[in-house]
């Protein structure tokens, strides 16, 4: 479904992502951890074109996104859903409207069309009663499922989460959580930067570690976490096991 | 609202110190015979504040007494002494002079000016005229400048390396120069080079049109910078979901960043009206008749430049307070609740 070939990144002489490789299979939920700075959002941000790579290569069902000159970018990033840790909900538009804006500018569909979609999603999220609140009347963990929403009524192919729950109190972790395993287990493709091990064991199928703009080592989240071969990936464990 | 009471007291102690001179000659004093002297008045400027229009009749005093005659009237006085001779009418300033006369006839003039007070009610109403150009000026040129200054705010931030630098070169060289140069360049020195280039003679156009020319660029430049700082002002994440959902750059410039720049940006959109109700008083020097080329044209006229610019100054004060208070109160509501 995705696959990732030698996959560069730098910032003018800061080299993010130095080589990364791998593929993600239909229905897949990856998910990613590593060190702070090890290029994990980097990766992510790639993957949605949201940044530009520096060099290597991203298919998407087999067609290459990173050839300039055959893709538009808006049209894969329709096709990829992106959640952010600070959910980054339009403030200026209801719930509903921050999900309707996007099916209708992009996809064309008529208003009723795309609020019949929102309030599915809604629904899905479990937060139809909070379609005409605005952003700032909802707690953190709602705004994120409502984010997920948003990002669900494009229809993706798949989606990307970078750290969706670390900039939540802890009551609220569990139901963004919930939303995201309803949504591994309808099928969707994910891939999940987080630190919730609880999560990576009971839906991830792969953990991939990243170190230093590298994958450093990956396989099933109960290998990873119990038997961890790298060096590095037992010193990171060790540490976030600890707190 | 205390500090209205202190506008207030300032102003008012201003009227107090505003001097209310009077001018005229001394004649000779001595002599034995009486003298014959006719009083006359003038009334300076002679507007009639009274009903009806027409002048007050001045009051004639002589030692602190009314005589009970109003100007021009003939007294005799005796010699020797001095006297003191004063005319009153209201509205105006009273005018002592203390003389003794040498025998004969005499003419005197005694001349009343209107008071400080009556002065400002009397030029207030060309004063508002003045006013009405400043703001009428005013208005256009930011309603001008923020369509200018939307579309080169937005210049300066989108990705274009071509757009970036004529975006700003113009901010840089508007908000590097001097609004009374420009205002020059552009009515005095653009027109002898547009005739060098088309090969005929310079066109001067009307000041009015050099004036909303040159300060609608002007606050364009400005407002240009307002709308690029609220545009900046925008979490990167905002842009960032915007484009993940699929939207364009434009898109996600239109219905995502720029409806949130828009509230941010309308408190110092008020200070820069209000800076240019202020600034746009230097298009006086290209002779538009506004508030402060009225106050040059009104001293020249009555050579009371104390009353003149203070009657300036509150009007002005008058026009910008208000906005001050708004914006200070937007900018309070904007800290509250975005
Ligand atoms: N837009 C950017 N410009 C410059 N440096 C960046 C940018 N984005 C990320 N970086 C740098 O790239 C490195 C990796 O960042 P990131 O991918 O966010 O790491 P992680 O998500 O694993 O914490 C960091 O050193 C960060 O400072
Ligand atoms: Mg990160």
């Amino acid at each position: 479904m995705i696959k990732v070939v030698d996959l560069h990144k730098k910032f003018h002489r800061l080299h993010v992502l130095k080589g990364v490789s791998t593929e993600i299979a239909q229905g897949e939920v990856v998910c990613v951890i590593g060190p702070s700075g090890s290029g994990k959002s980097t990766f992510l941000r790639c993957l949605n074109l949201l940044e530009e790579p520096s060099a290597g290569q991203i298919f998407i069902e087999g067609v290459e996104v990173t050839d300039h000159k055959t893709i538009d970018v808006n049209e894969v990033r329709a096709e990829v859903g992106m959640v952010f840790q600070k959910f980054n909900l339009f403030p200026h538009k209801t719930v509903l409207e921050n999900i309707k804006m996007a099916p209708m500018l992009v996809r064309g569909l008529s208003a009723e069309e795309a609020e019949e979609r929102a309030y599915q999603l809604l629904e899905r999220v479990g937060l139809r009663s909070k379609a005409d609140a605005y952003p700032d009347q909802l707690s953190g963990g709602q705004q994120q499922r409502v984010a997920i929403a948003r990002a669900l009524a494009m229809r993706p192919k798949a989606m990307l989460f970078d750290e969706p729950t670390s900039a939540l109190d802890p009551e609220m972790i569990q139901e963004v959580l919930d939303v995201m395993k309803g949504l591994a287990r309808d099928g969707m493709t994910m891939v999940v930067v987080t630190h919730e091990m609880g999560f990576a064991r009971e839906v991830g199928d792969r953990v991939l570690f990243m170190d230093d703009g590298l994958i450093v080592e990956e396989g099933p989240p109960e290998q990873i976490f119990t038997n961890p071969q790298n060096e590095r990936t037992k010193a990171f464990l060790g540490k976030i096991l600890k707190l | 609202m205390k500090r209205w009471i202190l506008w207030g007291l300032i102003i008012g102690c201003l009227f107090l110190v505003v001097p209310a001179g009077a001018d005229g000659q001394t004649p000779d004093a001595g002599g034995q015979e009486k003298a014959v002297v006719t009083v006359t008045t003038k009334l300076v400027p002679d507007v009639g504040l009274e009903r009806g229009g027409k002048s007050p009749a001045v009051e004639i005093f002589i030692d602190g007494k009314p005589t009970g005659f109003t100007a021009p009237h003939t007294f005799v006085l005796n010699p020797g002494q001095r006297y003191e001779l004063r005319g009153k009418a209201r509205g105006y300033t009273d005018d002592f002079r203390e003389i003794s006369f040498a025998p004969g006839e005499h003419n005197f003039q005694l001349s009343l000016r209107l008071n400080s007070f009556s002065f400002i009610l009397y030029v207030f109403p060309a004063l508002l005229w003045g006013a009405l150009l400043t703001l009428g000026l005013t208005v256009v040129a930011v309603f001008n400048g923020i369509i200018i200054g939307t579309l080169v705010g937005i210049g300066r931030v989108i990705k274009s390396k071509v757009v970036n630098l004529i975006a700003g070169f113009y901010t840089d060289f508007i908000r590097g120069t001097p609004l009374l140069v420009q205002i020059f360049m552009f009515h005095f020195g653009l027109p002898p080079l547009l005739g060098l280039l088309t090969g005929t003679d310079a066109v001067y156009v009307p000041a009015i049109i050099s004036a909303i020319v040159t300060l609608s660029i002007n606050s364009g430049a400005y407002v240009a910078e307002i709308v690029r700082a609220g545009i900046q002002s925008i979490d990167r994440g905002q842009m960032e979901a915007a484009r993940s959902l699929g939207l364009t750059y434009r898109q996600a410039l239109r219905h995502v960043i720029l409806p949130q720049a828009f509230k941010r940006v309308i408190p110092p959109l008020g200070n820069e009206f209000i800076a240019m109700l202020k600034d746009s008083s230097l298009v006086s020097v290209i002779a538009m008749e506004e508030l402060v080329r009225t106050g040059q044209l009104l001293q020249g006229r009555f050579y009371r430049s104390t009353e003149i610019w203070l009657a300036v100054a509150i009007i002005f004060l008058c026009m910008t307070l208000p906005f001050t208070r708004l914006v200070a109160m937007l900018e309070r509501r904007m800290k509250t609740g975005d």
